[in-house]
């Protein structure tokens, strides 16, 4: 509910220190989920969420919201996963695939995000998809973006991004299916 | 799975969950962030109310029910200035608070084309409040929710959160005193300020209505006040630049019955398979000529 994150950033505004638990509780599951289904390694994406958290706070008392808090959190969380995965590129390091599994299998206590059996196998076959569809499937569902502002996000029509929806949500039920039926 | 629809409910679905030690690490360095942008020296923790009101969309809307009390207690000035200062401090003051409740409508909305939401609330003496948003019912003492309600799932929830900020803010009215509200208007520069009559506003003789300016926003406040009795009786929060609008409207009657405020009695009546959802958002409620709001044959008529 915007209005609900208008005072939470009203709060914080005024320099109320609780309103971060707030924050932080409210969104702390989706925003590792997304993260989680969007980049390779839990590792990374947990420090990304932790990095756009603590950067949040540490912009709250002069932070304007002018549309949904998620929404704006969610971006970051993208933009920054995004930026993860083209560095990883870059250095040739992990392959998509082979990193999913370690989202999907490696559960140690040292870990922030505790998956369950269901986003595990989600998260393998997230692996599965083309970039830009993980994209628009992990904001559309775990961020709540509407498709208009995950266009404008990917700089493509909105046609496109409901296209790689579809398209994605096909390929994840492949997955998903043959996931169930191993 | 055979869906769209079957695959991003399970997607939607998979749930994670977070390690505790590892939650309380990132929340102190969130805190520590947070205290560090403190000696920035941007914002001041302590700034006028008013400066909020115009500075921030959302602190305007949860203003607005405190507006209701600043509102309230510029009766004083307003009786002064429409009575041609005959009007002492104190006979207003005791005025105000010789009223034992009121009753406010207050529709608000984001920009110029979104659909205002409603939120009621009922004021009543010894810090007692209610509150109806949505599907909640809301009770809430001396600034504090005591309980929520969900009507139509008819069970006890977490309230609202504007809701109970607006508690929580009414529940800290001292800090509005009429002072506060005309310095931080003029940005502290001016002390011995009052809102300006508007006469090319006011139509009828027994209506009084009152324009306060922001000095830092092209944003204003609008009273409305009759004359005979020098109560506010609605209330407009316009900003221009954004199309954010805040409507108020407050009626004035007899004190409701202690159990309208009392959660315990509500709830204890909120799994009664009979009553409807009317019933239940007001129950308990009398109109100002002391009649059951939600009268149980009535309502059983209309069946």
């Amino acid at each position: 509910m915007q209005v609900e994150d208008k005072l939470l950033v009203w709060r914080l505004n005024r320099g109320d220190a609780t309103a971060l638990s707030d924050v932080y509780e409210k969104y702390r599951a989706d925003l590792l989920r997304l993260a989680a289904s969007m980049l390779s390694d839990r590792a990374t994406a947990e420090d990304i969420v932790q990095d756009v958290f603590v950067k949040f706070a540490g912009t709250a008392r002069t932070f304007r919201l002018t549309g949904s808090l998620k929404g704006y959190l969610a971006t970051c969380v993208a933009n920054a996963a995004r930026n993860a995965l083209k560095a990883a590129s870059r250095r040739g390091t992990v392959a998509l695939d082979e990193a999913m599994q370690l989202v999907s299998d490696a559960d140690g206590p040292q870990h922030w995000l505790i998956c369950s059996e269901q986003f595990r196998l989600v998260s393998r076959a997230m692996g599965t998809l083309p970039p830009e569809q993980r994209e628009v499937v992990t904001m559309h569902v775990y961020g709540e973006m509407p498709f208009r502002q995950i266009a404008e996000w990917q700089q493509t029509s909105i046609k496109t991004v409901q296209s790689r929806y579809r398209y994605g949500l096909d390929k994840l039920r492949s997955a998903l299916n043959g996931e169930v039926t191993k | 799975m055979n869906q769209h629809d079957d695959t991003e409910k399970f997607v939607r679905g998979a749930s994670v969950r977070t390690d505790n030690t590892a939650d309380e690490e990132v929340l102190a360095k969130m805190h520590q962030a947070y205290q560090r942008s403190a000696g920035a020296g941007t914002v001041v923790s302590r700034v006028g109310y008013w400066d909020l009101i115009f500075a921030n969309r959302i602190a305007r809307f949860a203003a607005a029910a405190v507006i209701l009390l600043a509102a309230a207690t510029l009766i004083a000035q307003l009786g002064q200035m429409l009575s041609g200062g005959s009007v002492a401090w104190a006979e207003v003051t005791q005025r105000f608070q010789s009223v034992p409740f009121f009753y406010a409508s207050i529709y608000m909305r984001q920009d110029a084309l979104d659909e205002p939401q409603q939120f009621e609330l009922w004021m009543g003496q010894g810090g007692y409040a209610r509150m109806r948003v949505g599907t909640e019912v809301i009770f809430g003492r001396d600034g504090q929710v005591t309980r929520a309600f969900d009507i139509r799932r008819r069970c006890e929830v977490q309230a609202d959160p504007t809701a109970a900020g607006i508690i929580g803010i009414l529940g800290t009215s001292s800090e509005f005193s009429l002072e506060t509200v005309i310095r931080s208007i003029s940005g502290g520069k001016l002390i011995d300020v009052t809102p300006s009559v508007n006469p090319n506003a006011t139509v009828g003789e027994d209506l009084a209505v009152f324009d306060a300016h922001s000095a830092v926003s092209p944003g204003w406040v609008r009273i409305y006040a009759l004359r005979e009795s020098r109560l506010p009786v609605g209330l407009r929060i316009w900003d221009p630049a954004e199309g954010f609008g805040v409507d108020v409207l407050i009626t004035y009657a007899r004190e409701q019955r202690d159990i309208f405020f009392d959660a315990e009695a509500f709830a204890a009546r909120l799994g009664e398979a009979d009553d409807n959802e009317t019933a239940l958002a007001y129950m308990f409620l009398e109109d100002s000529g002391g009649q059951d709001i939600t009268p149980k044959d009535l309502l059983d008529q209309g069946r």
